[in-house]
Protein backbone atom coordinates (compact mmCIF):
# COMPACT_ATOMS: atom_id res chain seq x y z
CA UNK A 1 0.00 0.00 0.00
CA UNK A 2 2.74 2.60 0.97
CA UNK A 3 4.36 2.06 -2.33
CA UNK A 4 1.31 2.52 -3.87
CA UNK A 5 1.17 5.80 -2.70
CA UNK A 6 4.98 6.80 -3.24
CA UNK A 7 4.20 5.67 -6.48
CA UNK A 8 1.06 7.81 -6.54
CA UNK A 9 2.53 10.91 -5.00
CA UNK A 10 6.11 10.70 -7.42
CA UNK A 11 4.02 10.71 -10.80
CA UNK A 12 1.57 13.98 -9.13
CA UNK A 13 5.42 15.51 -8.60
CA UNK A 14 6.37 14.87 -12.01
CA UNK A 15 3.04 16.45 -13.10
CA UNK A 16 3.81 19.67 -10.79
CA UNK A 17 7.50 19.50 -11.94
CA UNK A 18 6.49 19.86 -15.79
CA UNK A 19 4.19 22.42 -15.30
CA UNK A 20 6.45 24.58 -12.68
CA UNK A 21 9.52 24.71 -15.31
CA UNK A 22 7.62 26.64 -17.58
CA UNK A 23 6.97 29.59 -15.01
CA UNK A 24 10.45 30.46 -14.77
CA UNK A 25 11.13 29.38 -18.35
CA UNK A 26 8.37 32.61 -18.91
CA UNK A 27 9.41 34.78 -16.41
CA UNK A 28 13.05 34.67 -17.43
CA UNK A 29 12.55 35.21 -21.39
CA UNK A 30 13.09 38.46 -21.29
CA UNK A 31 16.39 38.55 -19.30
CA UNK A 32 15.12 40.89 -17.12
CA UNK A 33 15.86 40.93 -13.09
CA UNK A 34 14.23 38.04 -10.88
CA UNK A 35 11.96 39.71 -8.27
CA UNK A 36 11.56 38.03 -5.07
CA UNK A 37 8.19 36.07 -6.17
CA UNK A 38 10.54 35.02 -9.25
CA UNK A 39 12.78 33.87 -6.65
CA UNK A 40 10.69 31.80 -4.92
CA UNK A 41 9.64 30.19 -8.23
CA UNK A 42 12.65 29.43 -9.56
CA UNK A 43 13.64 27.67 -5.81
CA UNK A 44 10.29 25.97 -5.55
CA UNK A 45 10.52 24.94 -9.16
CA UNK A 46 14.07 23.41 -8.94
CA UNK A 47 12.92 21.72 -5.43
CA UNK A 48 9.55 19.76 -7.34
CA UNK A 49 11.98 18.69 -9.61
CA UNK A 50 14.26 17.65 -6.93
CA UNK A 51 11.70 15.62 -5.29
CA UNK A 52 10.49 13.72 -8.00
CA UNK A 53 13.70 12.90 -9.22
CA UNK A 54 14.24 11.75 -5.71
CA UNK A 55 11.49 9.95 -4.96
CA UNK A 56 11.43 8.18 -8.26
CA UNK A 57 15.11 6.63 -7.06
CA UNK A 58 14.00 5.83 -3.76
CA UNK A 59 10.87 3.70 -4.89
CA UNK A 60 13.27 2.10 -8.02
CA UNK A 61 14.48 -0.91 -5.88
CA UNK A 62 11.38 -2.07 -4.68
CA UNK A 63 9.53 -1.38 -8.02
CA UNK A 64 12.41 -3.39 -9.83
CA UNK A 65 12.10 -6.46 -7.47
CA UNK A 66 8.15 -6.50 -7.04
CA UNK A 67 6.56 -4.97 -10.41
CA UNK A 68 9.12 -4.33 -13.18
CA UNK A 69 8.93 -8.12 -14.35
CA UNK A 70 5.02 -7.75 -14.66
CA UNK A 71 5.22 -4.35 -17.18
CA UNK A 72 8.02 -6.36 -19.28
CA UNK A 73 5.44 -9.57 -19.07
CA UNK A 74 2.52 -7.30 -20.28
CA UNK A 75 4.84 -5.10 -22.89
CA UNK A 76 8.08 -5.69 -23.86
CA UNK A 77 7.92 -1.92 -25.59
CA UNK A 78 6.63 -0.01 -22.77
CA UNK A 79 8.81 -2.36 -20.30
CA UNK A 80 12.07 0.00 -22.03
CA UNK A 81 9.72 2.83 -22.39
CA UNK A 82 10.36 2.93 -18.45
CA UNK A 83 14.37 2.94 -19.25
CA UNK A 84 13.78 5.45 -21.45
CA UNK A 85 11.82 7.77 -19.00
CA UNK A 86 14.62 7.27 -16.10
CA UNK A 87 17.08 8.22 -18.14
CA UNK A 88 15.12 11.38 -19.20
CA UNK A 89 14.51 11.80 -15.71
CA UNK A 90 18.33 12.56 -15.44
CA UNK A 91 18.15 15.46 -18.17
CA UNK A 92 15.31 17.34 -16.38
CA UNK A 93 17.08 17.61 -13.22
CA UNK A 94 20.37 18.54 -14.54
CA UNK A 95 18.97 21.39 -16.48
CA UNK A 96 16.64 22.44 -14.00
CA UNK A 97 19.31 22.06 -10.96
CA UNK A 98 21.92 24.38 -13.46
CA UNK A 99 18.99 26.67 -14.56
CA UNK A 100 18.25 27.19 -11.47
CA UNK A 101 21.26 28.06 -9.42
CA UNK A 102 22.16 30.03 -12.66
CA UNK A 103 19.14 31.96 -12.25
CA UNK A 104 18.97 32.98 -8.59
CA UNK A 105 23.14 34.20 -9.24
CA UNK A 106 23.13 36.09 -12.05
CA UNK A 107 23.65 39.65 -11.35
CA UNK A 108 20.81 42.44 -12.38
CA UNK A 109 22.84 42.96 -15.55
CA UNK A 110 23.29 39.31 -16.87
CA UNK A 111 20.59 39.85 -19.08
CA UNK A 112 21.90 36.83 -22.11
CA UNK A 113 22.23 34.60 -18.85
CA UNK A 114 18.72 34.65 -17.90
CA UNK A 115 17.49 34.32 -21.77
CA UNK A 116 19.72 30.97 -21.37
CA UNK A 117 17.78 29.80 -18.46
CA UNK A 118 14.63 30.31 -20.02
CA UNK A 119 15.95 28.17 -22.71
CA UNK A 120 17.26 25.70 -20.41
CA UNK A 121 13.39 25.54 -18.59
CA UNK A 122 11.81 25.31 -21.65
CA UNK A 123 14.16 22.20 -22.58
CA UNK A 124 13.80 20.76 -19.30
CA UNK A 125 9.87 21.19 -18.75
CA UNK A 126 9.43 19.89 -22.46
CA UNK A 127 11.54 16.18 -21.62
CA UNK A 128 9.75 16.37 -18.40
CA UNK A 129 6.19 16.54 -20.27
CA UNK A 130 7.84 13.44 -22.26
CA UNK A 131 8.96 11.80 -18.91
CA UNK A 132 4.89 12.38 -17.21
CA UNK A 133 3.53 11.22 -20.35
CA UNK A 134 5.46 7.54 -20.21
CA UNK A 135 5.64 7.71 -16.98
CA UNK A 136 1.42 8.02 -17.02
CA UNK A 137 1.83 5.07 -19.72
CA UNK A 138 4.07 2.66 -17.47
CA UNK A 139 2.15 2.85 -15.00
CA UNK A 140 -1.19 2.59 -16.48
CA UNK A 141 0.57 -0.44 -17.91
CA UNK A 142 1.55 -2.04 -14.43
CA UNK A 143 2.07 -0.55 -10.90
CA UNK A 144 2.35 -1.76 -7.56
CA UNK B 1 30.57 54.12 -27.34
CA UNK B 2 32.15 51.77 -24.94
CA UNK B 3 30.17 49.67 -22.09
CA UNK B 4 31.24 50.74 -18.67
CA UNK B 5 33.50 48.33 -16.84
CA UNK B 6 31.30 45.74 -15.05
CA UNK B 7 32.03 45.23 -11.17
CA UNK B 8 33.94 42.50 -10.22
CA UNK B 9 31.47 40.48 -7.44
CA UNK B 10 29.39 41.10 -11.00
CA UNK B 11 31.67 39.29 -13.40
CA UNK B 12 32.29 36.38 -10.64
CA UNK B 13 28.38 35.72 -9.94
CA UNK B 14 27.91 35.72 -14.16
CA UNK B 15 30.81 33.14 -14.32
CA UNK B 16 29.43 31.38 -11.79
CA UNK B 17 25.94 30.92 -13.32
CA UNK B 18 27.49 30.31 -16.72
CA UNK B 19 28.94 27.72 -14.98
CA UNK B 20 25.80 25.69 -13.65
CA UNK B 21 24.28 26.51 -16.82
CA UNK B 22 27.37 24.77 -18.57
CA UNK B 23 26.91 21.98 -16.07
CA UNK B 24 22.69 21.45 -16.55
CA UNK B 25 23.60 20.86 -20.38
CA UNK B 26 26.79 19.13 -20.41
CA UNK B 27 25.69 16.32 -17.79
CA UNK B 28 22.72 15.04 -19.56
CA UNK B 29 25.12 14.95 -22.82
CA UNK B 30 27.98 13.02 -20.96
CA UNK B 31 24.74 10.85 -19.84
CA UNK B 32 23.47 10.12 -22.86
CA UNK B 33 27.14 9.56 -24.35
CA UNK B 34 27.53 6.94 -21.83
CA UNK B 35 24.52 4.74 -22.42
CA UNK B 36 24.99 4.98 -26.16
CA UNK B 37 28.32 3.46 -25.57
CA UNK B 38 27.19 1.02 -23.26
CA UNK B 39 24.47 0.26 -25.89
CA UNK B 40 27.68 0.30 -28.74
CA UNK B 41 28.98 -2.38 -26.69
CA UNK B 42 26.49 -4.28 -25.40
CA UNK B 43 23.82 -4.90 -28.44
CA UNK B 44 20.16 -4.41 -28.12
CA UNK B 45 18.74 -4.68 -24.63
CA UNK B 46 17.45 -7.92 -22.86
CA UNK B 47 14.38 -7.16 -20.54
CA UNK B 48 15.63 -10.57 -18.48
CA UNK B 49 18.71 -8.47 -17.71
CA UNK B 50 16.98 -5.08 -17.49
CA UNK B 51 14.70 -6.64 -14.71
CA UNK B 52 17.80 -8.08 -12.69
CA UNK B 53 19.79 -5.41 -13.10
CA UNK B 54 20.29 -3.43 -10.16
CA UNK B 55 19.95 -0.09 -10.07
CA UNK B 56 23.92 0.43 -9.75
CA UNK B 57 24.97 1.31 -13.37
CA UNK B 58 22.28 4.08 -12.98
CA UNK B 59 23.99 5.57 -10.33
CA UNK B 60 27.70 5.13 -11.88
CA UNK B 61 26.11 6.42 -15.24
CA UNK B 62 24.79 9.39 -13.41
CA UNK B 63 27.31 9.99 -11.00
CA UNK B 64 29.97 9.95 -13.72
CA UNK B 65 28.07 12.23 -15.88
CA UNK B 66 27.75 14.84 -12.87
CA UNK B 67 31.22 15.04 -13.12
CA UNK B 68 31.91 15.72 -16.42
CA UNK B 69 29.32 18.15 -15.89
CA UNK B 70 31.34 18.98 -12.91
CA UNK B 71 34.84 19.24 -14.59
CA UNK B 72 33.05 21.25 -17.83
CA UNK B 73 31.59 23.76 -15.12
CA UNK B 74 34.84 24.43 -13.70
CA UNK B 75 36.44 24.75 -16.71
CA UNK B 76 33.80 27.27 -18.49
CA UNK B 77 34.12 29.47 -15.18
CA UNK B 78 37.33 29.45 -15.39
CA UNK B 79 37.75 31.08 -18.99
CA UNK B 80 34.83 33.51 -18.27
CA UNK B 81 35.85 34.65 -15.34
CA UNK B 82 38.80 37.00 -16.29
CA UNK B 83 36.89 40.61 -15.88
CA UNK B 84 37.92 41.41 -19.74
CA UNK B 85 36.07 38.48 -20.93
CA UNK B 86 32.87 40.13 -21.63
CA UNK B 87 32.39 38.53 -25.34
CA UNK B 88 33.32 35.21 -23.92
CA UNK B 89 30.31 35.60 -21.41
CA UNK B 90 28.11 37.03 -23.60
CA UNK B 91 28.89 34.05 -26.20
CA UNK B 92 28.77 31.29 -24.02
CA UNK B 93 25.88 32.24 -22.31
CA UNK B 94 23.66 32.52 -25.83
CA UNK B 95 25.30 28.60 -27.04
CA UNK B 96 23.64 27.94 -24.32
CA UNK B 97 20.53 29.44 -24.61
CA UNK B 98 20.88 27.95 -28.36
CA UNK B 99 21.62 24.28 -28.08
CA UNK B 100 19.91 23.77 -24.85
CA UNK B 101 16.37 22.67 -26.70
CA UNK B 102 18.21 20.93 -29.40
CA UNK B 103 20.40 18.69 -27.47
CA UNK B 104 17.40 17.99 -24.79
CA UNK B 105 15.43 17.11 -27.78
CA UNK B 106 17.96 15.01 -29.46
CA UNK B 107 18.98 13.00 -26.03
CA UNK B 108 15.03 12.34 -25.87
CA UNK B 109 15.16 10.59 -29.21
CA UNK B 110 18.15 8.69 -28.70
CA UNK B 111 17.19 7.27 -25.18
CA UNK B 112 14.09 6.28 -26.94
CA UNK B 113 16.02 4.52 -30.03
CA UNK B 114 18.37 3.13 -27.61
CA UNK B 115 16.70 2.85 -24.27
Amino acid sequence: MIWRVLEAVHGHLGVLAAAALLHPAILLRRGLPLTRGGRWSVGLTTLVTALAFGLGVGIYEQYRATVKRGVFLESRAVGFLFETKEHLGFTVVALALGAGVAALLAPPGAVAVRRACAAAYLAAALVCAVVVALGTLVASTHGF
Amino acid sequence: MTRPAPRPADVRRTALALAALVFGVVSPLAYAAQRVFERARGGPGDPLLVVFDLHTSFYWRASTAAWWGGLAAILAGALVAQPRAQRGRDALARAVALVALPLALAIAVAMWRLP
